[in-house]
């Protein structure tokens, strides 16, 4: 057994800190143990170190599950531009022989991140029963329970790929678990006896505010004289690309500030840069949808403001964690007007399928006799995950016995009405912490956690409406405009020109 | 420039293709379509040349040209260019180095490359070891990791020679376009510029910024491989130019090189004689001196040609029909790729 005193040696040789965030200590000391755990750590609290650290202590390989591609990928590209090349992540982005390479080279791997649905690949479990697991994380673990906000049919087939590797000792993580979804993930991973681990979400350096105005042009008067009095790293989310775009060159227009935009349909290259940009403090404000922030770790970001109405309160949560990693005061700006909620419901509705869709599906099965591939729907116009949903449903109600399809029809609209409702009751919260008389640091996080941290600068707007006078004016570096010749110069002989 | 491109092809074109023809063939869609078209029409240095290309960027550009009457509806997907469009064409001077059938994939590749091993090359003369990579392509990054390991002994050297080449290479351009090219570049000094940024300069229309940087890697690329001298030629190593013919197309040919029969060679290689024919024609878009009286004779060539040329048109169904039906549409095909733009 490692002494707890000894991990700050490792951590500053892989990753160069000197001290642990609050709580990533305890994780891993757990980890180590080998004992099952649960760790919900607020976004933003260095929730990966808690399996790569061990990951490179332990050995055998660590398996990784997690949702999110793009958030694959950059962490397994941070590993590597710190040196920890024993990295990989499997997904269905890759090439068949990038996919070959790390199949075969499994034993050499330190660490594997992949997702559910490449895990579920019978080669895949077969190829892992000859590499010793030393720990099976899984990753945004609310996605593996229908009460959390982001259910995903595939991380229910996980309990049983746990038994398949002989009981791995588990780490299940996330940024956002209401009671209930923590015990939810704990008995669908067949572990309710695993240490859970919770740390407060709420941020005392954070201050809240949130504008009700008339119209869109209002709301847009609204920013653009907020931002007049700003000069720090700030994000501004949106829900469609266009505003993004539209709203950066309008704020531009006005010389607002260093001001760019980031979506993800976005050609590869300028998203790197732009991205890179405002890491590297040469552009201050990012207009952009949620596919910006994973992975980013920038620790002064100042202000989060929000354009438009995140859809569920767990999305909001995670967003606003991108404000003040460094622990210095910092601002959540939420802007509504009127019917700024139509975007989130319309898309909750396309999540699941219509009582139309279900109908047909059912039929088609029928007729098949047997659970139709997607390509065989097409007429039903599924989305993937409506697709998946059906899918789901039909399997595990055969599983357990349902034939007639009038009753598997029954039960599936059913399951789909309720699942429904919980996902609009995700936007309704949202919504009474945008029209609460009280604290809205209360109301955000009373689903959570039963009481919040005395915050340490402003409250919130409700406490104090003083915080929309905020203003934060730091130091910028100054962008010259270089002649082609003396930019070619700084790229590539910063020293003087010295000729070969 | 983007208009310039766009007149070229439209009046190349002559409204016998739609609109979607043109912005398959700027993007490179790898289709016997597009290849055919670019062949026929006399524009297949224009393949592939604007990958990031969208619908209602051209879309845009076309409303414009309509409304300054360079080019007129013909109906709802096809255009024609008018005398001011015409005018516009001949008074246009432009520098153009695209290549894009036979080299887009080979400077693609390049562009990739020299972004990332400037990259590399700075930030070691910035002498700063954590930064993430600009271009994220894992055969690039292969590529140039592998080169990486081969030089990194001296880096220094080389970018001292690539500073130099580049000073001397650039050397035709104007300075608003070297402007362009050099604020791509993402080193230790800083990041690189985005499309979007480099247009705000106002020097040029947004939509023509990656089109300009384009051209000059056409033309890097080109002096590169040429010149075994220059650390850049080293870039270029293994990019050559693309193979025109499919596998399958070679196979057909060398096939019915043997056997002299379409029904043969569709039997042999369990085909259908359609796709045969395909073959057979891309043989000859590829090389015109292919001889072609298997599938014509001397009179029929001529019958044909003459009509094209009185028809003024590539239309196989106008041709057709003038001719009576008398000839085939494979035959009309093959002696259309025989005749390529003449």
């Amino acid at each position: 057994m490692i002494h707890p005193l000894d991990l700050e040696v490792p951590l500053e040789k892989y990753f160069g800190f000197t001290t642990f965030r609050p709580g990533q200590k305890e994780v891993i000391s757990n980890v180590l143990d080998e004992k099952d755990s649960l760790a919900i750590l607020p976004t933003g609290s260095g929730k990966s170190l808690c399996y790569q650290l061990p990951s490179l202590m332990k050995p055998g390989i660590t398996i990784v599950v997690s949702p999110l591609i793009s958030l694959m990928i950059d962490q397994v590209k941070q590993m590597k531009a710190q040196g920890m090349k024993r990295v990989a992540a499997l997904h269905s982005f890759l090439t068949t022989e990038e996919r070959r390479f790390i199949f075969h080279n499994l034993r050499s791997l330190d660490l594997l991140y992949i997702s559910p649905e490449m895990l579920l690949m019978p080669k895949m479990r077969e190829a892992l029963q000859n590499v010793k697991v030393s720990l099976f994380v899984v990753d945004e673990a609310h996605c593996i329970s229908q009460w959390g906000h982001e259910f995903r049919t595939d991380y229910l087939k996980l309990g049983r790929i746990l038994e398949e590797l002989a009981d791995p000792p588990l780490l299940a993580v996330s940024a956002t678990a209401t009671p209930q979804v923590q015990e939810d993930i704990l008995f669908q991973l067949g572990r309710t006896k695993a240490q859970k681990l919770i740390y407060p979400m709420d941020k005392p350096n954070i201050q809240l505010s949130m504008s009700i105005r008339r119209n869109e042009s209002e709301k847009l008067e609204f920013l653009k004289e907020y931002l007049s009095r700003q000069q720090a790293p700030a994000m501004i989310y949106f829900s469609s690309r266009q505003t993004a775009e539209k709203v950066c060159y309008e704020l531009k227009e006005h010389n607002l500030g260093r001001i760019g935009f980031y979506h993800g349909g976005m050609e590869p290259v300028d998203r790197q840069l732009v991205q890179q940009q405002f890491m590297r403090n040469e552009l201050d404000v990012i207009c952009c949808t949620s596919a910006f922030g994973m992975g980013i770790d920038k620790p002064d970001i100042r202000l989060v403001i929000h354009y438009h109405l995140p859809p569920r309160i767990e999305s909001f949560i995670q967003e606003i964690g991108r404000a003040g990693r460094d622990g210095r005061e910092c601002t959540s700006l939420l802007l509504y007007s009127p019917g700024d909620d139509r975007l989130p419901r319309m898309f909750i509705e396309s999540e699941l399928p219509s009582d139309h869709q279900v109908e047909d599906f059912v039929y088609l099965a029928s007729a098949y006799k047997k659970i139709p591939a997607i390509e065989e729907c097409a007429t039903l116009e599924l989305s993937e995950s409506q697709y998946n949903f059906l899918k789901y449903q039909m399997e595990s109600s055969k599983e357990a016995g349902v034939i007639d399809p009038q009753t598997l029809l029954t039960n599936m609209k059913r399951t789909k009405n309720r699942r429904e409702e919980k996902k609009q009751t995700h936007l309704q919260r949202m919504l009474e912490v945008l029209h609460t008389e009280g604290c809205r640091r209360n109301e955000l996080y009373r689903h959570f956690q039963s009481h919040v941290q005395p915050p340490e600068y402003i409250c919130c707007d409700k406490c104090d409406p003083s915080v929309f006078e905020v203003t934060y004016q730091e130091k910028q570096n100054r962008t010259t405009t270089m002649s082609w010749h003396e930019r070619l110069q700084a790229l590539l002989l910063p020293g003087g020109f010295h000729d070969g | 420039m983007f208009r310039y491109i766009l007149l070229d092809c439209l009046h190349s074109m002559n409204a016998e293709r739609t609109i979607s023809g043109v912005f398959h063939l700027l993007r490179g869609k790898k289709s016997s379509q597009t290849f055919q078209d670019a062949k026929v029409y006399g524009i297949d240095q224009y393949y592939g040349v604007y990958p990031g290309l969208r619908r209602e960027m051209i879309t845009r550009v076309l409303h414009r040209l309509e409304e300054e009457k360079a080019i007129e509806r013909v109906d709802e997907s096809r255009v024609t260019i008018t005398g001011v469009g015409r005018q516009e064409l001949s008074d246009s001077d432009f520098s153009l180095y695209f290549s894009g059938m036979e080299y887009s994939e080979a400077v693609n590749q390049f562009q990739d490359r020299l972004l990332l091993w400037v990259q590399v090359l700075s930030n070691a003369a910035h002498r700063q070891d954590h930064y993430f990579p600009v271009v994220e392509k894992t055969p690039v990054q292969q590529w140039v990791k592998t080169f990486y390991n081969r030089e990194k002994r001296h880096l220094q050297s080389d970018a001292a020679a690539l500073f130099r080449e580049l000073n001397l290479t650039l050397q035709p351009f104007t300075d608003m376009e070297k402007n362009l090219f050099v604020r791509r570049f993402t080193g230790g000094d800083g990041t690189g510029w985005t499309y979007d940024q480099l247009a705000e300069t106002g020097d040029i229309e947004p939509i023509d910024v990656p089109l300009y940087i384009k051209n000059m890697h056409y033309y890097l690329f080109f002096t590169a491989a040429e010149d075994r001298t220059l650390h850049l030629h080293k870039l270029t190593g293994d990019l050559v130019k693309k193979e025109t013919l499919t596998a399958s197309s070679k196979k057909s040919i060398q096939l019915f090189d043997q056997y002299q029969s379409i029904e043969d060679v569709a039997a042999v290689r369990g085909l259908k004689t359609s796709t045969i024919e395909d073959h057979l024609v891309e043989a000859v878009l590829v090389d015109p001196g292919r001889p072609v009286d298997a599938f014509i004779s001397d009179s029929g060539f001529e019958e044909i040609r003459q009509v094209v040329r009185k028809t003024g048109t590539k239309r196989l169904k106008i041709i057709h029909d003038q001719l009576n039906g008398g000839y085939s549409y494979f035959q009309l095909r093959i002696v259309l790729a025989k005749l390529q733009k003449g």
